[in-house]
């Protein structure tokens, strides 16, 4: 799996999409990111790369790219 | 024998709170991103000395009201509620004497929440197709407001009071389908008032949030999405029709953020797809037919209500414009 791809299904979960999302970006500290939104990458994980996370959890890495890193360790 | 809904009509209590409120109570919060997220503007909860036997006994006159509905040919009454008046006896015999169903009706509670209207449905339309009764009386009712704590700001946004009275019948305007339901106690704990049972009971002490209702928004959203797409396909294969062939799904209003997000994954056209929530909440058991009653003479041919959450259990069905 590609960065690129990861970045395409992350950005595609989100319902305002208007925005440039890259691995260094710290999705955690962003606009868009609340306790909704991690719901919905939450299940993105668990549904296409069978990671599960709290959502605590997943509220802890620091970009785009460490959460990519993460989920490839688990494949 | 064949079952049919003939009729639905609602009861929402008078006190409103708007986002406005909310936000002026809890700073942090905004008003129009309330609205943005949750997709309520106002609910509506119950008065302080209004209870589900009086929301129901409204629900039911209004019923009376609008079809002239002779409650003497009422055979069963069956009331759907998680905030039931006392412990015992059952609400829905105080409601019979209240609003005055004969002697001859029986008349039972049933407790459960967000899918309680589709197993209401199931058991009134098992009891019609039976031939053992003609006419049945489904009340949904339920007050969380009265449960859930001053400073949960969460649930106090997302949850009204409502009540709402069907009447299944062995004719109508929808013939009732096949049934579809589930459940899964393993998710008790993820949306549950602890105390108040013969298990814990309230100790009236307002830092104790086991007095009140709790639940744990994630695990009910990965519940939903696991669950739900899944729930709709077995219905239409039950009921042998195709998702195109449904003209209006009756998704249980929980939020319009879940709903939106369950319409993508099970790839729902948007008009299609009923949002009927913004001026009620989530009104638990009720929410199916009053976002359904507006549409209920609209020129809709096959229309499935599905129903999911606390317990956790889920239910649904198709219906099929006669």
């Amino acid at each position: 799996m590609e960065i690129t791809e990861f970045i395409l299904n992350f950005k595609s979960q989100l319902e305002n999409d208007n925005f440039e999302l890259t691995g260094e970006t710290d999705y955690v500290k962003s606009d868009f990111w609340d306790s909704l939104t991690n719901m919905v990458i939450n299940v993105m994980l668990n549904d296409d790369y069978n990671v599960q996370l709290t959502p605590e959890e997943l509220n802890q890495f620091s970009s785009i790219q460490e959460l990519f890193d993460y989920v490839q360790s688990k494949q | 024998m064949r079952s049919f809904i003939k009729s639905i009509s609602v009861y929402v209590p008078p006190v409103k709170i708007t986002n406005q409120e909310i936000a002026s109570r809890f700073p942090e919060w905004e008003s129009e991103q309330i609205f943005e997220k949750i997709g309520i503007k106002e609910r509506c909860i119950a008065e302080p000395d209004e209870f589900v036997s009086d929301m129901s006994v409204k629900a039911i006159q209004n019923l009376v009201g609008e079809y002239s509905v002779d409650l003497s040919e009422i055979d069963y009454f069956i009331l759907c509620t998680q905030s039931p008046d006392y412990q015992l006896p059952t609400t829905a015999c105080i409601i019979q004497d209240k609003v005055g169903l004969k002697k001859s009706c029986a008349a039972i509670d049933i407790n459960q929440g967000c899918s309680g209207y589709i197993y209401g449905l199931s058991l009134a339309s098992s009891l019609v197709s039976s031939g053992n009764f003609k006419n049945v009386l489904l009340v949904t009712a339920d007050m969380y407001s009265k449960n859930i704590n001053s400073e949960d700001k969460g649930n106090i946004s997302l949850f009204g009071d409502a009540a709402t009275a069907t009447i299944i019948s062995t004719d109508g305007e929808y013939e009732i389908g096949k049934f579809t339901l589930g459940s899964d106690g393993s998710g008790a704990e993820n949306l549950i008032i602890k105390n108040g049972g013969t298990k814990n009971c309230k100790d009236g002490l307002s830092e104790n949030l086991n007095n009140y209702l709790y639940m744990n928004g994630s695990a009910i959203f990965n519940f939903t999405s696991k669950n739900v797409p899944l729930l709709v396909d077995e219905n239409l294969n039950l009921n042998n029709v195709l998702k195109e062939d449904i003209d209006m799904f009756v998704f249980h209003q929980a939020n319009t953020f879940m709903l939106n997000f369950l319409r993508k994954k099970i790839n729902i056209e948007q008009d299609k797809f009923l949002l009927n929530m913004e001026n009620y909440g989530n009104t638990v058991s009720s929410s199916i037919p009053l976002a359904f009653k507006a549409s209920f003479f609209n020129e809709l041919k096959n229309v499935m209500f599905v129903g999911f959450g606390v317990g956790y259990s889920w239910g649904a069905v198709t219906i099929f414009k006669k």
